[in-house]
């Protein structure tokens, strides 16, 4: 199997209009060669500043977002190798939920094994991050008033993008 | 005549998510935006947005030309997570 192909093999990446399920994710991760997995579930929080939030919801270009996805999970598992000798990072499964998601429910789910935990740690924050700055996904946040703004990540990058 | 997409907060502009006109370069994107919309909304594209022509992302700094059937995205700034 060529190289490539077996990279592909360690990750999986969607996007969903069903509840996300960590423990599939870590399942899929597991492997003999890791001693560590690593999850981040991002839930919705019930509020936001002053305002009460009843829900949060997600629309995506998904054809744009399932390549990002996708390339930052093969990122990953490159980015924090041994200097290309040992593998560190073994699997990595990131889902994101579209449509309505209520308050305490998973809207994206990281999910890596590593060999050891540093680098599945430092890994793990690096692929949210990533995430949160270029995958075409975007969040709406609806109050109990009625109301509902439209989000921008912070680190948001998608106007440099050429 | 290209195809414009919106996404995300561009179609609170819009009140559409998808179009078709007839243009043939970046900048008449951006007037076309102005006139139709609003000249905050074509700012918006200019500075905020990234634009997408058949999938991959173009260089707004560059003078872009669209070709016959082109698919145009506006990308606002995203909110994952």
């Amino acid at each position: 199997m060529s190289k490539s192909a077996v990279k592909k093999d360690a990750i999986k990446v969607f996007l969903t209009s069903s509840k996300l399920d960590p423990t599939e994710g870590i399942d899929f991760v597991k492997c003999e060669e890791a001693g560590a997995v690593i999850m981040f579930g991002g839930t919705t929080r019930n509020s936001f500043e002053d305002k009460k939030v009843s829900d949060l919801s997600y629309e995506a270009h998904e054809k744009l977002a399932c390549r990002s996805l996708e390339r930052i999970a093969l990122e990953a598992l490159d980015k924090f190798s041994d200097d290309g000798k040992d593998t560190l990072i073994h699997k990595v499964y990131l889902a994101h939920r579209l449509g309505h998601v209520p308050v305490k429910e998973e809207s994206v789910l990281v999910v890596l094994s590593s060999t050891h935990r540093q680098e599945g740690w430092k890994a793990a924050e690096w692929v949210l991050e990533k995430i949160k700055a270029e995958a075409e996904i975007w969040k709406k946040e609806n109050y109990n008033d009625g109301t509902s703004s439209w989000k921008e990540n912070e680190n948001s990058s998608v106007h440099k993008k050429n | 005549m290209v195809t414009i997409e919106y996404f995300g907060p561009s179609k609170d502009f819009t009140n559409k998510s998808i179009e078709s006109i007839q243009i043939t370069s970046l900048l008449q994107l951006y007037e076309y935006l102005e006139i139709q919309y609003t000249k905050e909304f074509s700012e918006y594209v200019k500075e905020n947005c990234g634009i997408t022509v058949d999938y991959e992302y173009i260089d707004k700094e560059l003078g872009v030309e669209f070709n016959e059937g082109d698919e145009i995205c506006i990308i606002p700034p995203v909110s994952s997570g």
